[in-house]
C-alpha cells in the first residue's frame, strides 16, 4: 500500500554534514579562567571539531559508500576562523566545504542558529546541488560546548524534515536508508517519511585525514556564503529568544574529600554511610521564596533582584526612602528625589540612582499564565522519576508566582495517573488520549504537545532533559518561537527591575563540558521553556488530599504529522532502575569486561548481603563505551542522575559529565589507583589502589565486620 | 593549483616538526622560497612529542632569529619565548638523600686550566618549553610558506636502491583493527614523492634508522643513549620565586651515583624555571646501567624527595610529564654514507635522529638549529640535481663549526662507559687523549643486580595521565616482540623482564605468566624499550599518526 504523505526516494541521495567548530573543552584548564573576575576567556581557548559532528562526517561517508554515489557538503556556520573545520572534512570526504559567514550572526542561540543553518542549507540545495532535494542533513547529536542537543531538532523544524534523532548505524537496503536510533528502551531502527532528513549521530567511527586531500584543500579553499533575503532580526543575537546572563565556574561540592588508608576503615565507612539517618528529601532546600512586587510589604522591596549589585543599591535605596515620608513611587517629589541622592550619592552615580528610582514603576510580571510540566511515563505505564521531580518543581515555582502548576501526559490509552500526578503537586492535568501516541514519533508528540500548549499559554514550561524530551522539546519550542534552555540543573523566579524584567525564569545549566555554569534567561518568548536534568530536584511527597482539575485534549493526529517510520524495535533489556540504596559503580579505570563484571558484582553482592539494604550496578560513560556494562547502566551527564544514599565509585576518574549525575548521592566513595583523581578532591572519602587489588579485600573486610556484629543489622 | 592534479609531488619533505626540521624548513623557505616545503609530523598537535630541557646556547638563537629576520618577528611572540636567560647555573653533586655540594667552583677551576668539562656551561642560554620553541617555530615556517601537516605518521623512506636516490616516504596505514583487518574507513598510508627528504625525527628516528640500513650508512662506533623524564610542576609562587627564572640546577650523584655502594648509573638530575610559577624537574639516566628492574621515575622520584630540590617543589601540583630517549655517543656514532655525508644523495640525516648531542655540554638541541641551517644552505646551492644534497649538507654543518665542536667532546661518553664512572668521568673530563674505543650495545650491560634504590611505588598511569599519551585503541599494537619465548625462557629466569620496570608508560606486563606489551596506547614514544631490552626483542613501529603523548609546554 502506498502512503501518499510518505517520500518514496527516487534519485541518489546528496548530505550535507553541519560541522561546528567548539573550544577543546578537554584541554581548558585552570588558566582558561580570568583570575579576578573568574570569567572563561572564551577566546583563547584552542578551537577544535566538535567530536560527535566528525563522526557525523564518517556517517555520512559511510551513507555515501553504501548508495555508492552523491556530493557530501560540509557546512559550518562562524568567523573565518571556522574555515579549520571545513578544512578537517576536506581533508577526509567532503566535496565542498560551505562558511556561512556574516556580521548578522554573531551572538546567535539556538533558534537563530537553526534560522540562519536553515538559509545556508537551502542555499546548497539550490546553488551547489541544483536543486536537488534528496537530502540527508547529518550533523552531531550535540556539541561539547553546548550540550544543548537543540540546533539539529529545530532545523528540522525549519526545513520541515523528519527528525532521526540518536543515529548510530545507517542502513541501506531495497535502494533505502533506514537507521538505528538510541531510543529510551534500547534501540530501534526508522525510516524518516519527508523529502529531506536530518539525522543527529550519537555514536559512529571517525575517518582519517589524507595527506593529498588535505593539500588540496588548503588550495582550493572554501565557498563562503552571506546572509541574503534573511530578516536580520531573525538571527544573531537579535533572533535570539534566550540570553546569557551569567557565567561562572561551578562551585565546588561540599563534600569531606578525605583520604581512607586502611582497607577496615573503609569498609566501615561503607557501613557509616549505610546506616546513615540523614538522607531525607528535606535536605534539598530552596532559598527564599520569590513574591510578586504586588505582594511585597513595601513597593521599594527588590530583594528580588538577580544581581547582586542591583540588591545592594536597591536596598540602599530603600533604607533612604523609609526614612522619608513616601508610601509610592508617585509621592517622590524633585525635594525628597534631591535629599535623597546626597544619601546615597557616595556609592550611587546620578544615572544610576535615576535609573533606579524609575525602575521602582516596574512591577508587572514579564510574563503571564501557569507553569507547565511535560510528562513522560515508563512502558508500564507509570510516571518516570523526572517527571515526578518536574511536578514538584512546577509546583514549586507555580506558588512563587501564584499561578497553577499544570501537568500535561499524553497516552494511547486509559491511564490512572491523574490522581497520583495532583497527589504529587499538579493543580490541573491535562490528559491527551490518542492511539496515535503508543510509538514515540517526534512529529506526533511535539504536535500534540504544541496543541495542548497553544490552549494553556503557560509562562513556564518545562521537559523532561531525557532522551524524548530533548528531542521534543526542541521541536515545540521552535514552532511556538520560545527560547529553550537545555539541561537545567536549578532555577529561581527573579526580576531585574532595571530592565523591566519581572518575576523571570532563571534557568541555570552546565556549559562547555560542565567546565562553566551558565545562567539564562528567555526572551522575545511566549512561554520560557526548558529541559530539566532528573536527579538534581526533588520530587514532593505525594498528599492524595490535594484536589485538583482533569482535563481531557483531544488532538488530531494525522499520518502527514509522522517523522518516522518504525520498522523494528530492539527493546530486550528492561529499563534498569538505578534507584536503589547503594550504587556501585566502574569505570574504565577496571581496565576490562571481565573485571567490571566479577569486581563490581562481588562488591556488590557482599555489600547486599551484609548490609541488608538494595544495591545496583552502574558504570561510567567510558566503561560503557568500552562494553564493560551496558548503556542502560550509564550515570551521568549523558546516562541516569541518581541519588543513592551511597555511591561507590571504582575506577572512575570523576569527569564533571559523571560528578553532575551523582551530585545527590548522600555519600560518595572513591577507588582509584591514581592519587591525583579528580574525584578524590569531589567525593567524601577516598582510598588510593588499583580496583584489582582492593575490592577483594574490601570484601574480606566487609565480611568480617558484617560478622563481628554478629548479623544484629541484616533483616 | 588545479583541482585535479595530485597534490603528493612535492619538492621537500621534512619528517618531524622538532626543532631540527621546523628550522630547517624556515631555512629553506628563506633562501629558497620558490620550493614547495612540507613537514609531517606524527602528534596530534604541534608540540606535542617534544620533550626536552630546554637550555639553548645563545649564538644558536641569534643564528635562528637572524634567519627569521626582524620582519617576522614583529608580533611573533618572540619576546616571551626568550624571556628566561640563564645568570644563576648550579652544578651539585648530591651526596645523599639531604646532602649536596655546589661543584660549580670545581667547574670554573677547571675553565681556568682549559680543562673540557668546562664546557659544561649555561651562563647566558636561552631557557624554553621544547614544545612552546616549536610551536613558535611553525608559525614563523608557515608564514614563510612552509605547509605544515600534523597527525600524519610515516613508517620508511621510498629508497630506490639501484639509482641509490629518496623518491619520498610513505606514510603509515590508518584504520586497520587489533587483528590486522582493514576496517571501512581504512586509508591506505599515501606516498609522499619529493626531490628531497629530510629527516628530523628526534633521537632514534624510525626512518632513519632503517634508512641507515637501507642506504648502508655506518657508524664508526655505536649509538649510545640516555632515557630522560621530566615533570612540569606548578609551584607556590613563593617557591618560585626563589628559585628565580634565571636559574638553572644541575645535579650528580644521587639517586644514580653513589660512590663505592652504588648504584653506578651515568646521569643526572636538573631543575629548570618554566615561567609563571612552573617549574620542571628531570631525571636522565644512561641507558647502559645494569639493574634489571631500574625505572626512571623511581630515580625521578628520589631526585624529587631530596631534600635540596624538595625545597622548591614540595606541595607542587603535577601539570605535564614526559620521557625521551637522547643519543649521546655523539661524533663517532654520526651514521655517514661512503662520501662521509649525514645521510646519503638526497636524504639528510639532522639533529638527534642524527646524533648531534654534545655531552660535554649536555645540549644538543643548539646543533639542531645549526644542523637546519645547514640543511637550508645546502638547498639554496643545488640546481636542479638533488643528489649531492647530503654532501652539501655535511659540508656546511662543518662549516658552521658542528663537527667541530663534537670532535672535542668526542670520546667523552664512551671513556665513561669504559672505564666506569669513578675512573671515567675524570679521564673524559681531563679530555686525556685516549685511543678511539668501541663499546658495547647499551642492552648488553644488564645484569641480575637489584637497583639499590628502587621505590616501587612510581605511579606509572598517573604519568601516562600527566603526559596525556593515548592512541587509538583498536590498531595493531605498534610495540612488536619478536620472540615471545626468548621473554619467557630467557629473559624472564634470568632478568624477571625489566622492560616492566624501565618503560616508562607502563606498556609492557607479565600476564599468564607471558610478557606481553599489553598497554601500546600507554607508549610515550620514548623507543628506550628497542634500544634496552636485554635479548634486543622488541621493535617500536610507528602508530597511526596523532597518537602519543599530547602535552603543550615540555
Amino acid at each position: 500500500m502506498l502512503d501518499e504523505y510518505c517520500y518514496y526516494r527516487l534519485t541518489m541521495s546528496n548530505y550535507i554534514v553541519l560541522l561546528k567548530q567548539v573550544p577543546d573543552v578537554l584541554h581548558i584548564g585552570d588558566d582558561a579562567f580570568d583570575k579576578k573576575t573568574g570569567n572563561l576567556k572564551r577566546g583563547e581557548l584552542e578551537c577544535v571539531v566538535n567530536d560527535l559532528d566528525a563522526q557525523a562526517l564518517a556517517f555520512a561517508n559511510a551513507m555515501k559508500l553504501k548508495e555508492g554515489s552523491g556530493k557530501i557538503i560540509a557546512l559550518t556556520m562562524g568567523p573565518s576562523s571556522a574555515q579549520d573545520v571545513l578544512e578537517y572534512a576536506l581533508a577526509r570526504c567532503a566535496d565542498e566545504g560551505v562558511l556561512l559567514c556574516d556580521p548578522l550572526l554573531a551572538g546567535s542561540d539556538t533558534w537563530a542558529s537553526a534560522k540562519g543553518l536553515g538559509f545556508g542549507c537551502r542555499k546548497i540545495i539550490s546553488d551547489i546541488l541544483g536543486s536537488d532535494e534528496d537530502l540527508f542533513i547529518i550533523s552531531g547529536m550535540q556539541s561539547v560546548d553546548g550540550d544543548t542537543a537543540q540546533v539539529p531538532a529545530e532545523l528540522a523544524c525549519e526545513l520541515d524534515a523528519s527528525l532521526v534523532a540518536y543515529a548510530t548505524e545507517p542502513i541501506f537496503e531495497n535502494n533505502e536508508f533506514s537507521f538505528r536510533v538510541i531510543d529510551s528502551k534500547g534501540n530501534r531502527v526508522v525510516k524518516p517519511r519527508k523529502k529531506i532528513a536530518l539525522v543527529t549521530v550519537a555514536k559512529f567511527d571517525y575517518l582519517f585525514a589524507s595527506f593529498e586531500k588535505t593539500r588540496r584543500a588548503r588550495a582550493k579553499g572554501v565557498i563562503e556564503f552571506r546572509l541574503e533575503g534573511v530578516d536580520p532580526s531573525d538571527v544573531g543575537a537579535k533572533g535570539s529568544k534566550t540570553q546569557v546572563v551569567r557565567v561562572f565556574k561551578p562551585q565546588n561540592q561540599h563534600r569531606k574529600a578525605k583520604r581512607i588508608t586502611t582497607i577496615e576503615s573503609l569498609a566501615e565507612k561503607i557501613f557509616e554511610s549505610i546506616n546513615s539517618q540523614s538522607h531525607n528529601i528535606s535536605s534539598y532546600s530552596k532559598q527564599s521564596a520569590y513574591k510578586l512586587p504586588e505582594d511585597r510589604e513595601s513597593p521599594f522591596d527588590r530583594r528580588y533582584e538577580a544581581r547582586e549589585i542591583d540588591r545592594t543599591r536597591f536596598s540602599m535605596l530603600e533604607k533612604q526612602i523609609a526614612k522619608k515620608p513616601v508610601l509610592s513611587v508617585d509621592m517622590i517629589g524633585d525635594d525628597i528625589r534631591g535629599s535623597l541622592y546626597d544619601c546615597v550619592s557616595k556609592d550611587i552615580s546620578l544615572r544610576q540612582f535615576q535609573e533606579l528610582l524609575r525602575a521602582y514603576s516596574n512591577t508587572t510580571p514579564s510574563y503571564s499564565g501557569d507553569v507547565c510540566v511535560v510528562l513522560e511515563t515508563c512502558d508500564e505505564g507509570i510516571l518516570t522519576q523526572g517527571s515526578k521531580e518536574l511536578i514538584g518543581e512546577a509546583n514549586f515555582l507555580s506558588r512563587e508566582l501564584g499561578v497553577k502548576a499544570v501537568a500535561i501526559l499524553l497516552t494511547h490509552k486509559k491511564t490512572q495517573l491523574a490522581k497520583q500526578i495532583i497527589a504529587l503537586g499538579a493543580d490541573k492535568v491535562y490528559i491527551v488520549e490518542n492511539e496515535q501516541l503508543e510509538v514515540f514519533d517526534p512529529g506526533l508528540y511535539s504536535k500534540a504537545f504544541r496543541e495542548v500548549l497553544r490552549d494553556i499559554s503557560p509562562q513556564i514550561t518545562l521537559f523532561n532533559a531525557s532522551v524524548k524530551g530533548r528531542c521534543i522539546a526542541p521541536l515545540v519550542a521552535y514552532e511556538l518561537g520560545c527560547g529553550l534552555t537545555a539541561d537545567c540543573t536549578s532555577f529561581a523566579i527573579c526580576d531585574n527591575s532595571l530592565k523591566n524584567m519581572i518575576a523571570v525564569l532563571y534557568q541555570t545549566r552546565p556549559a562547555l563540558g560542565g567546565n562553566v555554569m551558565a545562567t539564562i534567561v528567555a526572551k522575545n518568548s511566549p512561554s520560557q521553556m526548558a529541559t530539566v536534568r532528573a536527579g538534581v530536584m526533588m520530587p514532593r511527597k505525594e498528599d492524595y488530599d490535594r484536589s485538583g482539575e482533569v482535563v481531557e485534549f483531544s488532538v488530531n493526529l494525522t499520518q502527514a504529522d509522522k517523522h518516522l517510520d518504525v520498522i523494528s524495535q530492539d527493546h530486550q533489556r528492561r529499563d534498569i532502575e538505578l534507584a536503589a540504596d547503594v550504587i556501585v559503580s566502574g569505570g574504565r579505570g577496571l581496565l576490562s569486561k571481565d573485571n567490571y563484571e566479577i569486581l563490581i558484582l562481588d562488591l556488590s553482592r557482599a555489600i547486599e548481603k551484609n548490609s541488608g539494604v538494595k544495591t545496583q550496578n552502574a558504570a561510567s560513560r567510558s566503561a560503557v563505551e568500552h562494553g564493560f556494562a551496558d548503556r542502560a547502566r550509564q550515570v551521568g551527564q549523558t546516562g541516569s542522575s541518581i541519588s543513592p544514599r551511597l555511591y561507590l565509585a571504582i575506577g572512575i576518574s570523576g569527569a564533571i559529565q559523571h560528578m553532575i549525575g551523582i551530585a545527590n548521592a548522600e555519600t560518595i566513595i572513591a577507588i582509584n589507583s591514581d592519587p591525583d583523581a579528580k574525584i578524590n578532591s569531589q567525593c567524601d572519602y577516598y582510598y588510593t589502589a588499583k580496583a584489582q587489588d582492593a575490592i577483594p579485600q574490601l570484601i574480606e573486610a566487609i565480611e568480617k565486620i558484617a560478622k563481628s556484629k554478629g548479623g544484629a543489622d541484616i533483616e | 593549483m588545479s583541482n585535479t592534479e595530485k597534490q603528493n609531488n612535492i619538492d621537500v619533505l621534512i619528517v618531524g616538526a622538532g626543532v631540527a626540521g621546523l628550522t630547517a624548513a624556515i631555512a629553506i623557505k628563506r633562501k629558497s622560497p620558490q620550493l614547495k616545503v612540507c613537514v609531517i609530523e606524527k602528534a596530534k598537535r604541534l608540540g606535542g612529542h617534544n620533550v626536552s630541557g630546554a637550555c639553548v646556547e645563545s649564538g644558536a638563537i641569534d643564528a635562528l632569529l637572524e634567519l627569521i629576520g626582524s620582519e617576522l618577528l614583529e608580533d611573533s611572540g618572540v619576546d616571551e619565548l626568550l624571556e628566561k636567560r640563564v645568570q644563576r647555573d648550579q652544578v651539585l653533586f648530591m651526596a645523599g638523600k639531604s646532602l649536596h655540594l655546589d661543584i660549580k667552583f670545581s667547574l670554573k677551576l677547571a675553565q681556568l686550566f682549559g680543562l673540557k668539562i668546562a664546557d659544561m656551561n649555561h651562563e647566558g642560554d636561552y631557557i624554553f618549553s621544547s614544545s612552546k620553541l616549536c610551536q613558535f617555530l611553525a608559525k614563523i615556517a608557515t608564514k614563510l610558506g612552509a605547509e605544515i601537516f600534523t597527525g600524519f605518521a610515516a613508517c620508511e623512506v621510498i629508497w630506490d636502491k639501484e639509482n641509490k636516490k629518496a623518491l619520498g616516504v610513505k606514510l603509515t596505514d590508518q584504520g586497520i583493527d587489533k587483528q590486522g583487518y582493514k576496517c571501512w574507513n581504512y586509508v591506505k598510508g599515501e606516498s609522499v614523492f619529493s626531490d628531497c627528504v629530510i629527516l628530523s625525527e628526534g633521537c632514534d628516528g624510525l626512518l632513519s634508522e632503517k634508512f641507515i640500513e637501507q642506504a648502508s650508512l655506518k657508524r664508526k662506533c655505536e649509538q649510545l643513549y640516555s632515557i630522560g623524564a621530566k615533570e612540569l610542576l606548578e609551584v607556590s609562587s613563593e617557591q618560585y620565586r626563589e628559585f628565580t627564572s634565571a636559574r638553572i640546577v644541575h645535579a650528580m650523584g644521587y639517586p644514580l651515583w653513589r660512590p663505592m655502594r652504588g648504584p653506578a648509573i651515568f646521569g643526572g638530575g636538573a631543575i629548570y624555571p618554566m615561567g609563571e610559577n612552573k617549574i620542571a624537574v628531570i631525571m636522565i639516566a644512561a641507558l647502559d646501567w645494569k639493574y634489571k628492574d631500574f625505572s626512571i621515575q623511581d630515580a625521578l622520584e628520589r631526585f624529587k624527595q631530596q631534600k635540596f630540590v624538595k625545597g622548591f617543589i614540595a606541595g607542587a601540583k603535577t601539570l605535564e610529564a614526559g620521557a625521551k630517549m637522547i643519543p649521546e655517543a655523539g661524533l663517532r656514532a654520526i651514521a655517514r654514507d661512503e662520501n662521509n655525508s649525514i645521510g646519503s644523495a638526497n636524504v639528510a640525516i639532522l639533529g638527534d635522529s642524527a646524533g648531534l648531542v654534545n655531552m660535554l655540554k649536555i645540549k644538543g638541541m643548539h646543533n639542531s638549529i645549526y644542523s637546519g641551517i645547514a640543511a637550508g644552505d645546502a638547498i639554496s646551492e643545488i640546481d636542479g640535481d638533488y643528489s649531492s644534497f647530503a654532501k652539501g649538507y655535511t659540508k656546511h654543518l662543518e662549516k658552521i663549526g658542528v663537527l667541530d665542536e663534537l670532535s672535542r667532546a668526542s670520546n667523552f661518553r664512551q671513556t665513561i662507559k669504559k672505564f666506569g664512572l669513578l675512573f671515567g668521568m675524570p679521564l673524559g673530563a681531563i679530555g686525556l687523549f685516549l685511543p678511539e674505543f668501541d663499546v658495547k650495545k647499551d642492552y648488553e650491560s644488564i645484569s641480575k643486580s637489584s637497583y639499590p634504590l628502587k621505590l616501587g611505588t612510581c605511579d606509572k598511569p598517573t604519568f601516562v595521565a600527566h603526559a596525556k599519551s593515548s592512541h587509538r585503541e583498536d590498531q595493531p599494537s605498534h610495540l612488536i616482540i619478536k620472540d615471545e619465548n626468548v621473554c619467557k625462557n630467557e629473559c624472564m629466569p634470568k632478568y624477571n623482564a625489566p622492560c616492566v620496570s624501565f618503560c616508562p608508560a607502563g606498556v609492557y606486563e607479565v600476564i599468564s605468566a607471558q610478557l606481553k606489551a599489553a598497554n601500546p596506547s600507554n607508549c610515550l614514544h620514548c623507543k628506550t624499550c628497542q634500544r634496552k631490552c636485554p635479548f634486543d626483542n622488541i621493535r617500536w613501529l610507528t602508530p597511526e599518526g596523532g597518537g602519543g603523548p599530547d602535552t603543550q609546554e615540555m
